[in-house]
């Protein structure tokens, strides 16, 4: 049955429906990540190495 | 505030790091000696050991697995240790880690140059230090989790989860991969065959690439990069994308190494498709860590440290967009066999595994010894001698591999081949094998100011006591929040959605094809080979042919005009292992049985020049002289029957007079040309199976 909807379904527009999923999957994971490490825990985590020898704060690049 | 003080074991970290930098001196060598040897035949000086399909496992062993292996190892304990806030698990473990992994380096270096190899690439190694590759291994994962179980630091740093994966999925790999059928101390049968050897060894040769080269040296790159830049990764939500999308698609990837060939055309087209799909998590992965020396991209200009990292992560990009466009048919038409792919793994090898080595020991060492570099210059001259070193390393290869390419599918206007002759083919690059050589040289010249550099550094510098550190320990209380905040907290439901990940595709591939029958269409008239024939397959094996000779003729026009017909699943029903190769320095040997008689054999072994003039190929000149072992033959026959060949009892029992019967034959046919005494010769072995080769099924 599985293989009757995939193969013989013929629904022209699946393409297209792919192609939206895509896009949009592809654009909320974008968004997401240039979030960077906005809230706490992303922000704690991505300091987290700075912690045991390196002295110089996040500021020190120019942020 | 209870506060604990603890000590970090930074001794193992400063082992394996002059481990990794004494080893990468080795295998790059033998790397030098073999490019040399493409490029001027006589480079073996004759000696058995020393030739291009003995040594070339060599190299990729002692790079991989000694280089990047330790590399590894010292930039995984140094940062798991500072990421957890906790000493290593154990340090009676950590040293049996340290010392078992050296151990099995030595003996690689011994046992492949002798010629025990399984053949299957980068996992040459026969079955004793297989096994001892996975007691050390668990020791090392005991050690790992050990430290995760014993941490200060709630949530699990980016970087571990790189370690986390590599550490389970190299294990499955090398397991499943490495299942052999042990005939003697050190002669082993795959357990799979043909096609099904083919998949298995191409999906661990890939993951090896994967989860050896790059998942923990990403892992390395989450942890020192933002110590080299001083400031946080670009972004921990990207890390986040990167590290699951990367391991769950990573393992489909490796039926491209398979593509045209026998291997049943779902498989060639879900590996070609996932690899594509890679560069997104690939690039990801590139650009969280290029992005995290935002703002401070002017410091490339004087720390050399920084100006290695960066490459090192460029280098990550432009392989891991390249794979994938490799991975594409139609340009893996023209590309694989050729020396475009080498330049390709020397991108990856070069470019990112070594630099960001060479980055980590420059940034490591002076901490380690609590001292300051000796000079900022010679590192400075170490980065760009590299750089030149690799883009003409990878510049030559790429016209090579090109040029020969386009040669072999060259048809001129009547619809002939237009280099019909393969050796017309290599006779063109052979100036492009001393631009090689020449990068090559250039890049280990830079490892050799660099090994000058640490030393003076650490000259006269006692090493300090282990370094102290305080934290205060987590407590177990209950987490609230978003899953993966969770998830980060909870090691082992982390590491059982990371194998669930990886297993999903290594299943979805590999049960189907060991399983249904229909993907391995047999043909009746592909028999066993011979006692004779199985001895010589062995010292094919043995001197490393495949390294140079494929035995799979894809159905492209080019290759069926050139060597007959096409290569057909059906016929490798026997090989254990098989033989299918993944560079032709030479030409292709499926169909080379019964295309020349024995006699050009012999000669040809014997002095390739004396048949093929510009042949590269080295003399073989022992094996007309050495008497052919076959001692175990019953025993090897034996064991082809355990795995499934449908050799009888009269075949186990006759199978030493039947070996000497058809040896007896080739050297009758032999004495009649003039050349007397080869029955219990090598060569004659080898002459019998090469006679056999794809003759099956040939008209």
């Amino acid at each position: 049955m599985l293989k009757n909807v995939i193969s013989q379904g013929n629904f022209a527009i699946w393409p297209s429906i792919s192609l939206v999923i895509f896009t949009l999957t592809f654009l909320g994971i974008l968004l997401w990540i240039y979030r960077k490490n906005a809230a706490k825990h992303y922000h704690d985590m991505a300091n987290m190495i700075l912690d045991d020898d390196c002295k110089q704060p996040e500021t020190k690049n120019g942020r | 505030m209870n506060v604990e003080r603890f000590q970090y074991d930074d001794d193992i970290v400063r082992k394996f790091m002059w481990a990794t930098l004494i080893w990468g001196l080795v295998g790059m060598l033998v790397g030098v000696i073999i490019a040399l040897q493409l490029a001027f035949w006589q480079g073996n000086m004759g000696i058995p050991w020393l030739t291009f399909g003995r040594l070339r496992p060599l190299h990729t062993n002692a790079v991989i697995f000694a280089f990047a292996g330790n590399s590894i190892f010292a930039g995984m304990y140094y940062s798991t240790q500072r990421l957890l806030k906790t000493r290593l698990f154990s340090d009676a473990l950590t040293r049996i880690h340290f010392w078992g992994w050296q151990l099995i380096i030595v003996s690689a270096a011994i046992t492949l140059p002798l010629g025990y190899t399984t053949s299957k690439e980068y996992a040459e190694l026969e079955w004793p230090i297989d096994i001892a590759i996975t007691l050390v291994w668990v020791v090392m994962a005991v050690n790992f989790f050990g430290t995760i179980w014993k941490r200060r630091e709630r949530h699990l740093y980016v970087a571990i989860w790189f370690y986390i994966a590599s550490i389970v999925t190299v294990a499955v790999l090398h397991i499943v991969n490495s299942l052999e059928l042990p005939v003697a101390f050190l002669k082993s049968y795959s357990l799979y065959a043909g096609v099904q050897d083919a998949l298995v060894q191409w999906w661990y040769g890939h993951n090896a690439v994967a989860f050896f080269l790059t998942t923990p040296f990403l892992g390395m790159m989450y942890y020192f990069m933002p110590k080299v830049a001083e400031g946080p990764i670009y972004s921990y939500r990207l890390s986040i994308i990167h590290f699951w999308s990367l391991v769950f698609l990573y393992i489909w990837t490796g039926p491209h190494h398979l593509l045209f060939t026998a291997l049943p055309d779902w498989a060639q087209t879900l590996g070609m498709l996932l690899s594509l799909m890679l560069i997104a998590p690939s690039w990801g992965g590139m650009i969280n860590g290029l992005l995290t020396l935002r703002g401070g991209w002017h410091k490339l200009r004087d720390d050399p440290i920084i100006k290695f990292m960066v490459v090192a992560i460029t280098f990550y990009g432009m392989s891991t967009f390249e794979g994938p466009m490799l991975a594409i048919k139609s340009l893996n038409m023209l590309t694989h066999y050729t020396d475009w792919i080498i330049s390709h793994v020397h991108g990856g090898a070069l470019g990112w595994n070594g630099f960001l080595t060479f980055g980590m020991a420059y940034w490591m060492i002076p901490r380690l010894y609590n001292t300051k570099l000796y000079s900022l210059k010679l590192a400075n001259v170490h980065f760009w001698l590299g750089l030149l070193g690799i883009l003409t390393y990878m510049i030559s290869m790429y016209i090579s591999g090109l040029t020969q390419g386009l040669m072999l599918l060259d048809f001129d206007a009547e619809g002939y081949l237009v280099y019909p002759t393969f050796i017309e083919t290599v006779a063109t690059i052979i100036p492009f094998y001393w631009l090689r050589l020449f990068g090559g040289v250039m890049y280990i010249t830079g490892l050799i100011i660099m090994l000058f550099n640490l030393l003076k550094t650490v000259s006269g510098v006692k090493a300090p006591a282990d370094m102290e550190a305080e934290a205060v320990p987590f407590k177990r209380t209950t987490l609230k929040g978003k899953f993966h905040y969770i998830l980060e907290a909870k090691p082992i439901l982390f590491t059982i959605l990371t194998i669930i990940a990886v297993l999903i595709g290594s299943v979805i591939e590999i049960v189907p094809m060991l399983a249904i029958e229909s993907n391995v269409p047999s043909i009746s008239n592909v028999k066993p080979y011979t006692p004779l024939e199985l001895e010589g397959r062995d010292l094919y094996i043995r001197e490393g042919c495949n390294n140079c000779h494929s035995q799979m003729v894809r159905p492209l026009r080019a290759e069926t005009e050139r060597y007959g017909d096409y290569s057909k699943a059906g016929e490798f029903v026997y090989d254990h292992p098989f033989l299918w190769g993944s560079r032709r320095t030479g030409p292709d040997l499926h169909r080379i049985g019964g295309k020349y008689p024995n006699l050009w054999h012999l000669r040809h072994m014997e002095d390739p020049r004396a048949i093929v003039k510009e042949s590269i190929m080295p003399s073989y000149a022992w094996l007309l002289t050495d008497t052919l072992d076959y001692g175990n033959i019953k025993a090897k026959v034996e064991a082809m029957t355990k795995l499934g060949v449908p050799y009888t009892e009269a075949d186990i029992s006759g199978a030493e007079a039947a070996l000497k019967r058809q040896a007896a034959e080739i050297a009758a046919d032999l004495s009649e040309s003039g050349v007397q005494g080869m029955e219990d010769k090598e060569i004659t072995a080898l002459i019998a199976y090469l006679q056999r080769l794809g003759t099956d099924i040939k008209e």
